[in-house]
């Protein structure tokens, strides 16, 4: 089991690489939203930083998980089938979509600083809350992604299905990221957001154990 | 007799229905206090209160008393002059202080007689501190409100702000009751498809969820209408609307991905899944997400659809078996919209 998640992941990252096209492609895709964001709003105030700064995360999540499954398709699929079982695929691409989401969050979040200054005066807290974040929109969107590759038009499905999913995840983290725009220690202000934070652990929770449950009967035909 | 077993429950849902539509909006309301003019008095002066009175029956009641009452402490009318039965003007004697130890300044007005029993308006006034005409040398009595009436009979109870659209629990709470039964009911048959893979299972599913969107546009509806009186908008942003909206959103993307998948079994299979996985997505929108935020909508922090005491028991003789009123027809309607489907599929 654990053997086989170590093994997807290290042929995920090589094939990432391989391509790395790809992800720069994401990467110039949050430049340029932030580029775009600094034109338009001279002065961004603390509550709409926070929530452009999510949006854009959003859709770049959604962009990088989109692809999640595009190389499994057809005879590849059916090779995967035979190797290995759909939660382990599962837990594997959630593993490599927190991670590539993850520091593409932490990207944004240094670019974003760097243009147009950052609010954000409680950055642990704020770490803590784009760990969970990436965590909880990789989770939603793989399982979302999953149901859309094997749909038509499966880049339309991917916001129709996904978006009205993930919205409490991105109400919490915007609720969540409010916290960080006063002074205090981790300690503090954590203690503060515990109801945020403990209301987007549970969520995750929920996801995670449904989308195992579930993700085997998507793969298998 | 026959036909009666498989009947019995869709007669059952039938007579829930017109039992709670029939008596949900015929039983009047208890009666209560609408205004009571002017909204400020001076403390230590003589206050003439124009008391509005809703479903009372002044002039033919005996044994009228009315008194200002701030935490245990009262002070009784001097005098009390009925002019009509919604009408009653009563004169206070406001004492020169506020009760000793007592911040708030905004006294209950409580009226009582045999008629109409004993009916309150919170709040009613608010009182100034005044240092001049000082012709009130009364005081504030300690738990001096004794032997009060009470209404007998069938009554609904009496909010203010809600007024008659309290009847709109039977109707709007009720809808979103059904529709999470239908929800769990489409949920359960999901399961059902996945482990066992048999056809019917994904109709009744798409059926059921079907029905439980109607359901949910319709306690939507109540629920503006409802908004509209006593909100003062059809739709504020307020986070439980949102939330409602963006889950019946959620459940809308369910016939979107079904209609986008060709082949039969494919469908049965990705829309299992979807249906599992946005059935356990809404459980926080609703259970969870409100909590967070402020909310006009009754019953913050608690349950999210009401307060504990925003029903009484004559409200729950109407409002629990409208519930499964409502959840009958649904799954009666369901039931109907399956065995369609399964016709035009000609799987029989």
């Amino acid at each position: 089991m654990l053997k086989n998640i170590v093994h997807l992941l290290k042929y995920e990252f090589k094939r990432e690489l391989r391509q790395a096209h790809a992800l720069g492609g994401l990467l110039l895709y949050v430049l340029s939203t932030l580029f775009i964001i600094f034109i338009s709003f001279a002065n961004v105030s603390g509550p709409i930083w926070i929530i452009l700064y999510w949006i854009i995360v959003l859709f770049a999540a959604v962009n990088a998980i989109l692809r999640s499954f595009s190389n499994e398709m057809g005879n590849r699929r059916l090779y995967y089938f035979s190797l290995v079982n759909g939660a382990e695929l599962y837990v594997a691409k959630v593993i490599y979509n927190f991670i590539i989401l993850g520091v593409l969050s932490v990207l944004n979040f240094i670019a974003f600083s760097a243009i147009s200054g950052s609010p954000i005066l409680n950055i642990p807290v704020f770490l803590f809350g784009i760990g969970l974040g990436s965590l909880g929109l990789s989770m939603a969107l793989t399982l979302i992604a999953g149901i859309a590759s094997q749909s038509t038009n499966n880049g339309t499905m991917m916001t129709i299905l996904g978006f009205p999913v993930i919205i409490p995840i991105l109400l919490s983290l915007v609720h969540l990221s409010a916290f960080t725009l006063q002074v205090g220690t981790f300690s503090t202000v954590g203690s503060e957001a515990y109801g945020d934070i403990m209301s987007l652990i549970g969520i995750i929770g929920l996801l995670f154990a449904v989308s195992v449950f579930l993700f085997p009967f998507l793969w298998k035909n | 007799m026959k036909n009666l077993k498989q009947w019995w429950w869709k007669i059952t849902g039938i007579l829930l229905l017109i039992y709670g539509f029939t008596f949900g909006m015929l039983i009047p309301l208890k009666p209560g206090i609408v205004t009571a003019e002017p909204f400020t008095a001076v403390l230590g002066q003589q206050l003439q209160l124009n008391v509005q009175g809703y479903n009372t029956y002044y002039t033919t009641a005996k044994d009228f008393r009315a008194w200002l009452k701030l935490d245990s402490f009262s002070i009784a009318a001097s005098n009390i002059e009925v002019q009509s039965d919604q009408q009653v003007a009563l004169t206070f004697n406001l004492p020169e202080h506020l009760p000793s130890t007592i911040e708030e300044r905004s006294p209950n007005l409580i009226i009582d007689n045999n008629v109409d029993g004993t009916h309150l308006l919170p709040s009613a006034i608010y009182l100034n501190d005044s240092k001049d005409t000082l012709i009130a040398k009364e005081q504030w009595n300690l738990n001096a409100i004794s032997s009060l009436n009470k209404k007998s009979g069938i009554y609904f109870p009496y909010r203010n702000t809600l007024y008659e659209t309290i009847r709109n629990t039977y109707f709007h709470v009720s809808l979103w009751f059904a529709m999470m039964f239908l929800f769990i009911g489409a949920f359960v048959q999901s399961i059902k498809y996945l482990l066992g893979k048999q056809l019917a299972r994904d109709y009744k599913a798409s059926s059921l969820t079907s029905i439980g969107v109607h359901f949910g546009i319709l306690g939507l509806l109540t629920g503006a209408v409802w908004a509209k009186h006593t909100w003062g908008a059809y739709w504020s942003w307020d986070i439980k609307q949102n939330m409602t909206a963006i889950s019946l959103l959620i459940y809308l993307a369910y016939f979107v991905l079904r209609a986008s998948i060709p082949d039969v079994d494919k469908k049965a299979r990705l829309s299992a899944v979807y249906n599992i996985f946005a059935f356990v997505a809404i459980i926080p929108l609703i259970y969870v997400i409100p909590r967070l935020f402020s909310s006009l909508h009754p019953g913050n922090g608690g349950n999210p659809a009401f307060g504990s005491q925003d029903l009484d028991n004559t409200m729950r003789l109407i409002f629990y078996p409208i519930i499964i009123g409502w959840t009958l027809i649904g799954f009666w309607i369901a039931q109907l919209n399956y065995r369609i489907k399964r016709l035009g599929e000609k799987l029989y």
